[in-house]
This record gives C-alpha cells, sequence and structure tokens, in this order.
C-alpha cells in the first residue's frame, strides 16, 4: 500500500478568500494524484508552495482571491490532508487558511463528458482518463455567499484565479468550501474515433498490456443523431482495437467501460461530434480535434466543445436524405431556441436606417477582442460586395477591431475587380471567401443568413449590410452558437473561393 | 506675348494658393486682386483680373475651375514655371510645387519634354526634390482624409518604427503590392508632382531618397521609376556606394533582388527551352556577390545589420523552392552572406563586430530565415578558436533567449526538416552548440537541462494545454539541436560517446511517445523521432540486439522505428536479425490499424526495407480496408508494392492476385507517369504470371 502511495504525485490547488481582517478562507481544494510515470520525462519534483494572489476591491468582506499550489508525493499530500482534517485549518508559510469540512467523504467518479445539455456531473479533472472521487463537503452557507457575491462584482478577477485552480468553481457553487481528492484512474486509457463509412472504433490501452486481459473488462457504447439514441451495444474488451458498424448517421457518441469484477463504472466519455466531407475526426478529451485532410494539405484543427450546441453533418448517401431532414429539424430547433433565449435575455439591439453609424458602431463593439479570446471571428453576408459606402464603412470598422485577430469573411458573389488593397496594412490576417452555386444558369449565394461569430457568441443580422441605410438592421447576440459548426465547416470544406484582396493592386 | 506673360505671372500663384491642401482656402476675388495688385502693372491689371476670373464658374456658391479651362490655364501655369523656376528656391516657397502638382501630369510631361531646356527640367526636379523636403520634415505629404484609411494620422503606416526597422520589407512591399495605397495617402498633387519630377529626372531618384525622408513619398517614386532602373541591372549597386542613406540601401537591395530574380527567371526559361543559360547565370550571381560584398564594405553594425536583413527577406523577393533549374538565387545569397560574414569576421575582429553580432543580428520566429552564425563559428574554429567560441555562445545565448520568449508568448515554432533552409540554420545552431559547450557537458546534459525548464508535465498537459503544445514544440527543437551538435562534433572529429547518443535518441522518443499520449493523436509523427533514430543508428554504434530491445519499446513510435532500420541498413547492411525485427514490431502494431493511416506509412516503408513479406500483406490489406478513403496515389502505390512484395516473396494467392489487378486498374488504367513504370513493369509480370499459372 505504501508503495503505491510513494509512486504517485500529487498536485495540491488550495483556492483561498481573504476577508478585510485577514481571515482567509477555503474557497475550494483539490488534490489531484496519478503514477509518477505518467508525469513525464521531464518532471522534477519540488515540494514547495506557489502563490498567486489577486486583489477584488470592495467586495463585501472579501479583499482578495489566492491561490496555493504544491507539487509533492501522494504520502505527503496526505499528511497535509490529514492535518486539515484535525485543525480545520492550513497553514501556508504564515498564512493561515480555515476549513469547515465534515468529517466523513463522499466516494463518487467523475468521467469525460462534453455534451452540453442540462446540469451535467462533475468532469474528470484529467484531460486524459476519468477520476475516482474523496470528496469532504462544506455545508458552510457564509462561504459560498461571500464567493457568488465576489464573483459577481469581480468577476474577472475571480475568473482570473478561479481558472489556474482547474475546477470550475464559479459555476459550481455548490462545492464552495470543499475538498476534493481526485484520482486519475489510467488502468486504462480509452478513446472513441468516428470514421466515415458509419464506423466507431473503441481503442483501449494500459501501461500493464498490450492486449486487455480476457473476462476483466466490458464496454458499451452509444451513439445518438439529433438527439435520437441510433445505436448502442455492449461487448467484452478484448481487443485493443474494436471496430463498430452502424447504420445512421451519428453527432454524439459515448461509451462506458465496466470493470466486471465488481461492476465498477471506470471510465466514460460522451461528446458531439463534428463531421464534414473530406474530414476524419477523433474525439478525445476536451477539446475536440477535427484532422481536416486532402489532396496536397491536413491540418488540424481544435474545438472547443462547449461553443456548439449543435452540428452539421453530412453522410453517406444511402442514410443522406432522412439525416438531413432530422438534421433540419433539429437545427430549426436549435435556432427557435436560441431565438427565444436570446428575446429572453434581452439580446436583441435595433437600428433604424438613420442610425448606421451607430449600427456599424455596435458590430465593432461586437467584434473587438476580449481576454482570452481564442480563435478567428467569422463575419458572413451572402450580399455584401464591399461596394457600398456603408460596406466599406463597416468592413473598416471590423478590420479595424479585429487587428491582430483572424478574421474571416464569408460572401456569395465577389467580383475579382474588386481590391481592397488600401485596407491591407491594417489587417494581413483578414480573408474573404466567396461561396456560390449555380441555379437555372443563375450564379447565387451558397448561403442565405447573415451573422457574426465571435470566440465567446453569435449575432445574427437580420439585414444585409447594403441594406441597412434602407430598411435598417436587427442584431440579435445569443452565447448558444448554432451557426458555428455549420460555418466552420463550410469554411474549410474548401467549397469556397479564395477572394484575393490585395495583389494584383496596380 | 506681352500679355502671356503678364497672366502667366500671375496664373501659377493663383492656381499653386487654391490648390494648396496645406493653406487655408483664400477668397478668390480678393486673391486675384491682390496678386494682380502686386505683379501686373496698373494698365494691365484690369484686363488680367478679368482674364482669370473667366476662368472660373459657381457651383454650390463656390468658385470652381471650369472644365472648358483647364487645359488653357495648365499652358499657362507651365509657362509661368518655366520662368519662375530660374529664379525659385527650393525649400523657400510651396506655391509653385502645389500649383504644378495641379496640372494634368500626361500633359505637362509632353509640353516640358518638347520645350523646356535641359537646364530648366533640372530646376524642376531640383526645386521638387528641395521643396518635398520641407514638406516632409513638416509631414505635410499625407492627406489626413484619405490616409485615415490607415488608421493612422499623417502617414504614420509608413513611417511606423516598425517598418523602418524592416526598410527591405518596406520597399519591397510598397512597391510589389501597394502603389495605389501610397498614392491614396499622399495629397494628390504630392504624388502628381512626384511622378513628373521622376519621370523627367530618373536619375535624381537617388536624391529624392535622400532628402524625402518619407517612407510613403520614397516608396511612390521608387514605383515611379522601377522601370527605368531595370534597364540596367547594376545601376542600384552604385547607389550602395560611400554612406547612403538606410531607405536607399534598402532600396538598392530590393531592385538588384528583383533584377537577379529577373535574370534567374529568364536563365531558367532559356535552360528549358534553349539551354544557354550560362550567361543569365553568371550575371545574376555576381550582381549578388557584389551587394553582399558591397554591404560588407560598411561599419560592422552596419554591415551585420544589413547583411542579417537581406538574408531573412531573401525568401520575400527571390521565392523559395520554386527553381526547377540549375540555379536557386536564393541558396547563392546564402553561400555569399555566409562567406561574406566569415570573411569580416576573419578580417575585422574587433570590440564593433563583436557587439554588433550581439545587438544588430536579427533573430526572427522563422528559424530559417536568420542568418546562420553558427556555420560562420564553425568556419573559422580552426583558425581562431577563440572568435569561434564568442560567435557561438553569442548564437546559443540567443537562441535561448528567443526560446524562452517564444514558449513565453506561447508563439510557437514553426520549421520543418524537411526543408532545407531549416535544415542549414538547425546545423549551425548545433555547430554553436557543439563549440559552446564546455567539455564536462554533453549535447545530451543540454538538452535535459531545457527540457526540464519547460511545462511538460502531465499536470501541465490538463491545465494549460497550449502552454504545454508550444512546450513540445520547443522541446523538439532543443532536442533536434543537441543531434545537430552531435553530428557537427563527429565532423569535427570530436566523438561524443555512442552510448550518450543513443541516450539522447531515447530521451527523444520518450519525449515524443509521452507528448503524443497527452495530444491523445498527433497529425504526422514527429520528425524529431526519425532524426533521433538516423543519429542514434550511425554514431550510437548500435548492436541489432539493441534494434530489437527498441522495437519492443512501446515509447519508440513507427517513425523511429522506420528511422532505425533504414539507417541501420544503410550504414550496416541488411539485420541478421532482420526476421526477429519484423516479428517484434508486426506484434506490436498488430492492432494499429484503424488510428492514423501515417502510422501504416511508415510500417509499409519498414516492410520493405527489411522484406517482410507477411506483415507487408497485412498492413496492405488493413490500409485498403479502413483508410480507402483518405489514401492518396502515393498510398496506392505503397500498398502496391507491399503486395507485389508478398506475391514475390511468397507467391500470390487469388486475393492479392485479385487486389493486385484492382489496384493495377486504378493506378494505371490510363496513364502511367514515368516514376511508376518501373512499378507497373513489376506487376504486369506477376499479373501475367498469374494467367499462365
Amino acid at each position: 500500500m505504501y508503495s503505491e502511495i510513494s509512486a504517485r504525485a500529487a498536485r495540491i490547488t488550495v483556492m483561498a478568500m481573504q476577508d478585510a481582517n485577514g481571515i482567509s478562507t477555503n474557497v475550494f481544494t483539490l488534490i489531484r494524484h496519478r503514477d509518477h510515470r505518467s508525469l513525464g520525462p521531464w518532471y522534477q519534483e519540488n515540494p514547495t508552495w506557489h502563490c498567486d494572489t489577486a486583489p477584488v476591491g470592495n467586495v463585501g468582506d472579501i479583499r482578495s482571491l489566492s491561490l496555493y499550489r504544491y507539487d509533492g508525493t501522494l504520502a505527503k499530500c496526505r499528511e497535509i490532508v490529514k492535518r486539515i482534517l484535525q485543525e480545520d485549518k492550513l497553514d501556508i508559510g504564515g498564512n493561515e487558511i480555515q476549513f469547515k469540512l465534515e468529517p466523513q467523504p463522499r466516494h463518487h467518479w467523475a468521467y469525460q463528458e462534453h455534451t452540453s445539455s442540462g446540469i451535467k456531473s462533475l468532469n474528470s479533472p484529467f484531460s486524459n482518463c476519468s477520476a475516482e472521487i474523496c470528496e469532504y463537503w462544506c455545508f458552510d452557507a457564509d462561504a459560498r455567499e461571500k464567493w457568488i457575491a465576489t464573483v459577481e462584482a469581480d468577476a474577472e478577477a475571480a475568473e482570473k484565479i478561479a481558472a489556474a485552480l482547474h475546477f470550475p468553481i464559479s459555476q459550481r457553487t455548490d462545492r464552495v468550501g470543499n475538498l476534493m481528492i481526485a484520482k486519475a484512474h489510467a488502468a486504462i486509457e480509452s478513446e472513441i474515433t468516428a470514421l466515415q463509412g458509419n464506423r466507431l472504433v473503441l481503442k483501449v490501452a494500459s501501461r500493464d498490456w498490450t492486449e486487455p486481459p480476457q473476462g476483466e473488462y466490458s464496454a458499451t457504447i452509444w451513439a445518438e443523431h439529433s438527439g435520437d439514441r441510433v445505436f448502442r451495444r455492449s461487448l467484452e474488451v478484448n481487443r485493443s482495437e474494436a471496430v463498430l458498424n452502424h447504420e445512421s448517421d451519428v453527432d454524439l457518441v459515448g461509451y462506458e467501460i465496466y470493470r466486471n469484477n465488481d461492476g465498477e463504472c471506470i471510465d466514460r466519455y460522451e461528446a458531439h461530434l463534428i463531421k464534414e466531407i473530406g474530414f476524419s475526426m477523433t474525439v478525445i478529451g476536451q477539446p475536440i480535434n477535427i484532422r481536416v485532410g486532402g489532396k496536397g494539405y491536413s491540418f488540424e484543427r481544435q474545438i472547443n466543445t462547449n461553443s456548439f450546441g449543435s452540428t452539421s453533418s453530412i453522410t453517406d448517401k444511402n442514410t443522406e436524405g432522412l439525416d438531413q431532414a432530422i438534421r433540419q429539424k433539429h437545427l430549426e430547433y436549435n435556432a427557435y431556441e436560441t431565438d427565444r433565449a436570446a428575446r429572453r435575455e434581452g439580446n436583441l439591439h435595433r437600428f433604424n436606417p438613420e442610425e448606421v453609424g451607430e449600427a456599424i458602431e455596435h458590430i465593432a463593439q461586437l467584434v473587438r477582442p476580449k481576454a482570452g479570446w481564442n480563435g478567428p471571428v467569422y463575419f458572413a453576408d451572402p450580399h455584401f460586395k464591399g461596394e457600398t459606402e456603408t460596406e466599406v464603412k463597416m468592413l473598416t470598422a471590423i478590420l479595424s477591431e479585429t487587428y491582430g485577430q483572424p478574421l474571416n469573411i464569408l460572401c456569395g458573389l465577389w467580383d475579382d475587380q474588386r481590391k481592397l488593397g488600401y485596407l491591407k496594412s491594417l489587417v494581413a490576417q483578414a480573408e474573404l471567401r466567396s461561396f456560390t452555386r449555380t441555379r437555372d444558369g443563375r450564379i447565387l449565394p451558397a448561403f442565405h443568413d447573415r451573422y457574426l461569430i465571435t470566440p465567446d457568441g453569435e449575432t445574427l443580422i437580420t439585414n444585409s449590410v447594403n441594406g441597412w441605410d434602407k430598411d435598417g438592421v436587427t442584431f440579435h447576440s445569443s452565447p448558444y452558437g448554432a451557426y458555428r459548426a455549420e460555418t466552420e465547416g463550410l469554411w474549410y470544406s474548401g467549397i469556397g473561393k479564395k477572394v484575393d484582396l490585395w495583389e494584383g493592386e496596380a | 506675348m506681352q500679355k502671356e506673360e503678364q497672366i502667366s505671372k500671375i496664373a501659377w500663384r493663383v492656381i499653386g494658393t487654391t490648390e494648396s491642401p496645406i493653406r487655408k482656402s483664400p477668397n478668390l476675388a480678393k486673391l486675384i486682386d491682390g496678386l494682380a495688385r502686386n505683379y501686373i502693372p496698373d494698365s494691365e491689371r484690369k484686363r488680367v483680373i478679368e482674364v482669370i476670373n473667366s476662368w472660373y464658374e459657381t457651383r454650390d456658391g463656390r468658385p470652381w475651375l471650369a472644365e472648358d479651362n483647364k487645359d488653357k490655364v495648365h499652358e499657362w501655369v507651365l509657362h509661368g514655371a518655366a520662368q519662375r523656376l530660374l529664379e525659385a528656391q527650393p525649400g523657400k516657397e510651396d506655391t509653385l510645387f502645389w500649383a504644378m502638382g495641379a496640372v494634368d501630369t500626361e500633359a505637362a510631361l509632353e509640353t516640358i519634354r518638347a520645350s523646356w531646356e535641359p537646364e530648366q527640367i533640372d530646376k524642376l526636379a531640383e526645386y521638387v526634390i528641395g521643396t518635398l523636403k520641407v514638406l516632409c520634415e513638416k509631414s505635410d505629404v499625407l492627406d489626413p482624409s484619405r490616409a485615415a484609411g490607415f488608421k493612422a494620422d499623417r502617414g504614420k503606416v509608413y513611417a511606423d518604427p516598425k517598418y523602418k526597422e524592416e526598410r527591405i520589407k518596406t520597399f519591397y512591399i510598397s512597391e510589389r503590392y501597394q502603389p495605389s495605397v501610397i498614392c491614396w495617402g499622399l495629397y494628390t498633387g504630392v504624388a502628381k508632382v512626384i511622378r513628373l519630377a521622376m519621370m523627367l529626372r530618373p536619375d535624381k531618384f537617388p536624391r529624392l531618397v535622400e532628402s524625402a525622408d518619407h517612407p510613403t513619398v520614397q516608396g511612390w517614386a521608387l514605383f515611379i521609376v522601377s522601370p527605368y532602373q531595370r534597364t540596367d541591372p547594376s545601376q542600384a549597386l552604385d547607389w550602395l556606394k560611400g554612406k547612403p542613406s538606410e531607405p536607399l540601401i534598402a532600396i538598392a537591395i530590393v531592385h538588384t533582388l528583383k533584377t537577379v530574380q529577373k535574370l534567374a527567371w529568364e536563365a531558367e526559361y532559356q535552360g528549358r527551352n534553349q539551354r544557354e543559360h550560362e550567361k543569365p547565370h553568371g550575371t545574376a550571381s555576381l550582381l549578388l556577390s557584389r551587394l553582399v560584398n558591397q554591404l560588407a564594405q560598411y561599419e560592422p553594425a552596419e554591415s551585420v545589420r544589413w547583411l542579417s536583413e537581406l538574408y531573412e527577406h531573401r525568401v520575400l523577393i527571390l521565392g523559395m523552392n520554386r527553381w526547377t533549374g540549375d540555379y536557386d538565387p536564393g541558396e547563392d545569397l546564402e553561400e555569399h552572406c555566409v562567406d561574406e560574414m566569415t570573411e569580416l569576421v576573419r578580417r575585422n575582429w574587433d570590440s564593433d563586430l563583436r557587439g554588433a553580432l550581439k545587438s544588430e543580428a536579427r533573430w526572427g520566429a522563422i528559424t530559417q530565415q536568420n542568418l546562420p552564425l553558427g556555420t560562420i563559428a564553425q568556419k573559422i574554429h580552426i583558425d581562431y578558436p577563440d572568435r569561434s567560441t564568442e560567435i557561438a555562445r553569442i548564437v546559443i545565448e540567443k537562441h535561448s533567449q528567443r526560446i524562452g520568449e517564444i514558449a513565453e508568448n506561447n508563439e510557437g515554432i514553426h520549421y520543418t526538416l524537411t526543408d532545407s533552409r531549416a535544415v542549414k540554420w538547425m546545423k549551425g545552431l548545433g555547430a554553436a552548440l557543439a563549440i559552446a559547450l564546455p567539455e564536462s557537458e554533453s549535447p545530451l546534459d543540454w538538452a535535459t537541462t531545457q527540457c526540464s525548464r519547460l511545462p511538460l508535465t502531465a499536470w501541465d498537459a490538463d491545465e494549460a494545454p497550449r502552454k504545454f503544445r508550444v512546450a513540445d514544440e520547443v522541446a523538439q527543437t532543443q532536442l533536434a539541436v543537441a543531434f545537430y551538435a552531435v553530428l557537427a562534433s563527429y565532423e569535427a572529429g570530436v566523438i561524443v560517446e555512442p552510448e550518450t547518443v543513443r541516450r539522447l535518441a531515447e530521451r527523444a522518443w520518450q519525449h515524443c511517445h509521452f507528448v503524443g499520449q497527452q495530444q491523445a493523436y498527433r497529425l504526422e509523427e514527429p520528425e524529431l523521432e526519425e532524426l533521433a533514430a538516423r543519429v542514434a543508428v550511425a554514431l550510437g554504434k548500435p548492436g541489432e540486439e539493441w534494434l530489437v530491445t527498441q522495437a519492443k519499446n512501446p515509447e519508440v513510435g513507427p517513425r523511429s522505428l522506420w528511422g532505425m532500420v533504414d539507417a541501420y541498413i544503410e550504414n550496416y547492411g541488411h539485420p541478421i536479425l532482420a526476421n526477429e525485427l519484423s516479428r517484434t514490431i508486426a506484434a506490436r502494431h498488430r492492432n494499429s490499424k484503424v488510428g492514423e493511416i501515417s502510422i501504416l506509412r511508415y510500417l509499409a516503408m519498414i516492410w520493405q526495407r527489411l522484406e517482410s513479406a507477411d506483415a507487408a500483406l497485412e498492413t496492405a490489406e488493413a490500409m485498403m480496408e479502413y483508410h480507402r478513403r483518405t489514401m492518396e496515389r502515393e498510398d496506392y502505390l505503397t500498398v502496391m508494392s507491399l503486395l507485389i512484395l508478398a506475391a514475390r516473396q511468397k507467391g500470390s494467392t487469388s486475393k492479392t492476385k485479385r487486389d493486385m489487378r484492382a489496384l493495377y486498374d486504378h493506378l494505371w488504367n490510363s496513364h502511367t507517369p514515368r516514376e511508376e513504370i518501373e512499378t507497373k513493369e513489376i506487376a504486369d509480370i506477376l499479373l501475367a504470371q498469374k494467367m499462365e499459372g
């Protein structure tokens, strides 16, 4: 037993809030431990406490937030926990942090789940394996109220410190004051891959064997499409790679792995998929990685699963019609829900024709980069041609505001002769692609809606820019991501024609 | 004529005053009246005022020069200018400048060329240059309302310090891409006058650049004179003589490189069609040599700065990897730069040069664009060991500094060891490390210290995946540098312990395996794995047992195995334990069928090298079964080669034959590329055997 403990490395992170009297209270303490060997070839133990502190202004009693971090052996960390439980406090270099913990812990599991529906159970704090959790609860309402007041008053500081905690305490306020010990359950490492041709592949691996021992593990695998469970199967895990065929297209996959001798679920995973033409994709942990490949090119892209609520899929021929129709219904439903939520939250901004200037300022403010943004801004308008004064002003505004950020513009037919060389010195990172289709000999835009996607939300735009000065425009913001998946799919599909805005300017 | 003289005396004054964008709009009537009072005799005054007033019509309550009168008025202005220029003092007055800027340039060129004396043209050019100098000093050349599109008042875009630091890039871009931007930003009058002066006297271009220190003005003038300068390929090099200003140096560099590019294209074209490409090559190479040599004649700090900036931006102008003929001007330039810098260090090792190497050498994030100072250290190592060590230390210190910034700012490192320029840079770094390291420290020790400082634990992968990813790139770079240091030491006759080399490779594989686990999968197997394998096999004196041990090691990925097997056969011949090696690798990867196709590609190469028929067949089937949709032509060829191997070694089964036939039809249904003919012929024989049998 001792040797197992000493072979494990642990990291403690303690988040505390200090009041005006200098008293520090535990907001959340997370102790993660894992096999020492899994830390990597360059790991060097450094058993000292590190501290980051951020002031939060005068928020009720609270003056600052601190995050303490310690790396050591599991044995050492257990000593620390024991002391906390005995003394209701932890002394870190003279700073005393108060704890109010129930003496009996609760044991449960945390898995890797990245679906966004409903209230989720806790996700594993490890990126590639499940966790056995031992959690000491705090039922002190005072701590929770103070923390909520702090978050509401200075969300930026609270989020900054909380991000380093590696536990979403801002969302899980029921856990305020707790101490959680998470054991990485890496006996089995597993992943699921969705292949084209309606095949799922479950892979399992372990440090201890090359092929799974017979009869020790079983798995249940499921898949959904537009909310319907279209596939579910149980199997013995007796190969490191199992290939399963399914009939319908899928947009969500998941699995559970059970230990046969006690029936314990030791690994669970669920996540949305995005599939597009020419894409093969793998889902593992968070974020989702999409690999895009084609002749002469190949690249990888990360998509944060929190940022989209619907997906787009192009399926095999035999089920294409049905799947597409269901998908369309599902998207409509999502759009309706998005719309309803936006109205409920007052995210509508209306500008009349004489308020074009204000409308441009509004969109400029929407694309202005914010802390923590990662990824491009998309602007889509099927009738955007960069010709009218309003269009040029709007374009200049968003180009200026996104300076240093990638900006992807989607439009319909674009006049090849139309160059915007004068803007290049502003933003070389902007790219415009023209998406068209032909019907009855006419060239039409390949998409219909007008919208803006930023890393933190989406805004539907009711009118094309060239009509703002005639009919006005309404912006309709939501954080739900109804368009992101489709847009990224469209952008990388190879359908769009990259418009050379700068070259050839003479 | 007398009457014309009277009118022309004040015509340019009226036009110059009203068209000047930097003066307040005058009351036209009062202006004409006042000027007539000053310059026209009483007897003529009334008539002249009437004539001039008649040029204008009123629209929206304001006087406008009537369209019908423009040509006539412009003639008056030119006539007046011709007289006035003889006594005009450049910089003292700008009315004439704005008047010339109002005239239609094409018409003015025609008139001036036809009727002006050379002396008058010279005076005009000098006047324009002198006036521009003053306007530039006052920042009165850009139209704030037109330059507003730059989001920078008064031309900050082109006057921005960051552009000044990258003069070559500035002028390359301004000439190549943005003449209209520059023109848009300038006051129309300024743009037109510059055009007029440069079209008339392109030889005055260096004077203009030296006087008018404004990148927008210089860029525009450059655009105008470019066609003239190209007629004499070496003319721009003359601008480098003496002590030219920075813009002129940059412009001369841009011009010379563009001329070289043109000559190289011509050579390539002629080489393709007429096989007469000696002359243009020779001229291009000579130009590059003279350019680099001239830049090395300046003060050491200047020389180092310009040579490294030239090296950095060579790809921008000369292009990269697009030369298919015998001559690659980019490579030629690289060699000239390295040789010239080496000579500089040999002949002039003073504190200025040493200081310049520390502070003036440019270090961009794109490694292959940096001047490989490590190579220079290597070149002088035997003759000047102290100088070599000092340069090597500078290189390693700068490299560490830059790597630290990259890791800190999550910038990422972009290079591939399939790019010869990146390899050149890495070899330079390796050489520098080999020279700079004290005897007691091996490249393995150095790499271990470097990597241990990085956020590369599983905790970091969980908490800061982006930082972890960048740290992985940094670690791979540092490990690659260590391998190149081993190679450089070997080349210099200093032997790194074979065991140390093998341990270095094992550490690299450990690292790649660990990162691969954290990131679940990767797009491509890291290049480092193969580099490690090849160096370990070449210089680590491995036995065949070591090879088999590594084949069993789960930390050694398929690319490493491929590198190991290939390098072993290359260095020592076919291994005696080939069968065991093949069985071991096959057993480890029996279930690697569905994952990344890149794994199967490496396995396929291994089976072909080891001539392992069973494993070849298994991999061919896995590729066809699971990866058909993502397979490219090369993959189909690989599968065909695997099937051929299996058929030759084991004889064909009916399934193999069927698969071969299907592949054969897919690949060579209509056309067979030259490089595939040999494979096709073997397939023909095997398929024919099938027919006979």
